[in-house]
């Protein structure tokens, strides 16, 4: 099977020459290749590490995060105020009721 | 593992104290901003959303209605001091004395209850009707509402004639 440098003339192979002189490579920083090599390392190693041991690391990893840990704070707060002010609300209204019938109907509460 | 299942427990402990003190002091609040004030008609202001005119129109009733309620009470409370001195002066026997006694202060009772009542009505006539009747209905439960519990607790088995 022929392939095309089986068909280079000699005036390509100096076309070659001229492309490669035309387009000159940078050169590379000192320790390019060594850094190339660890960084390959550490995907490498980053794909192959275990995940969390199990799920409660999972777990307290996902409750951690900032973000969910805000929210979820400012929701318990939420609900706690809304059933505080509820239980609040009820009881002065029970307080408000058993002053006005103490005022109105003394009999009531004291037969 | 270990170190994971001591941070779960602080963040549960935590979430809980959280959702606490916002309870307890939300709850604080409420009762002492709404219980601070010792106005006697609070209840009917925020209970029956009264405007201040219709407040105004209750606490003339009310005013007016106090000075005569205290009177009776005051008759029953002399009338329950001479019922006592009647018992004693019997030696706890239910003489005529102590019978007419107990008639003068259960007179004066009604006499009492039938004054209040008709106070109620006046209340609720000061009220929009809506709000009027809901009045005169929940005042209605609470004090005669009382008695009844209190005649069917003392009407029940463990009072029946006869069963003993």
């Amino acid at each position: 099977m022929n392939t095309n440098s089986d068909f280079l003339s000699p005036s390509d192979e100096q076309l070659r020459s001229l492309l490669r002189e035309s387009r000159p490579a940078a050169d590379l920083p000192a320790g390019f290749a060594n850094a190339v090599w660890r960084r390959l390392d550490l995907a490498e190693s980053a794909v192959n590490a275990p995940l969390p041991v199990d799920w409660l690391d999972q777990a307290v990893a996902w409750l951690l995060r900032p973000r969910l840990a805000l929210a979820a704070a400012a929701a318990l707060m939420l609900i706690g105020a809304t059933l505080g002010a509820r239980e609040g609300m009820g009881l002065s209204q029970q307080a408000a009721q058993a002053r006005y019938l103490a005022a109105v109907s003394p009999l009531t509460a004291n037969p | 593992m270990r170190r994971s299942l001591v941070i779960l427990v602080a963040v549960l402990l935590a979430a809980v104290a959280v959702a606490g003190f916002s309870y307890f002091a939300a709850r604080q609040f409420c009762v002492q901003h709404l219980a601070r004030n010792g106005d006697d008609l609070e209840w009917l202001r925020m209970e029956f959303h009264l405007s201040d005119a219709e407040l105004a129109r209750v606490r003339k009733l009310h005013e007016g209605y106090l000075p005569k309620c205290g009177a009776i009470c005051e008759q029953i409370a002399a009338r329950k001091l001479e019922l006592e001195a009647a018992f004693a002066a019997s030696t706890n026997a239910v003489t005529p004395a102590v019978q007419q006694k107990l008639g003068e202060i259960a007179s004066l009772r009604a006499q009492c209850q039938a004054q209040m009542l008709q106070h109620f009505h006046e209340v609720s006539q000061a009220m929009p009707p809506e709000q009027g009747r809901r009045y005169l209905a929940e005042m209605q439960r609470l004090t005669l509402g009382f008695h009844e519990q209190f005649e069917n607790r003392m009407s029940g088995p463990a009072h029946a004639h006869g069963h003993h």
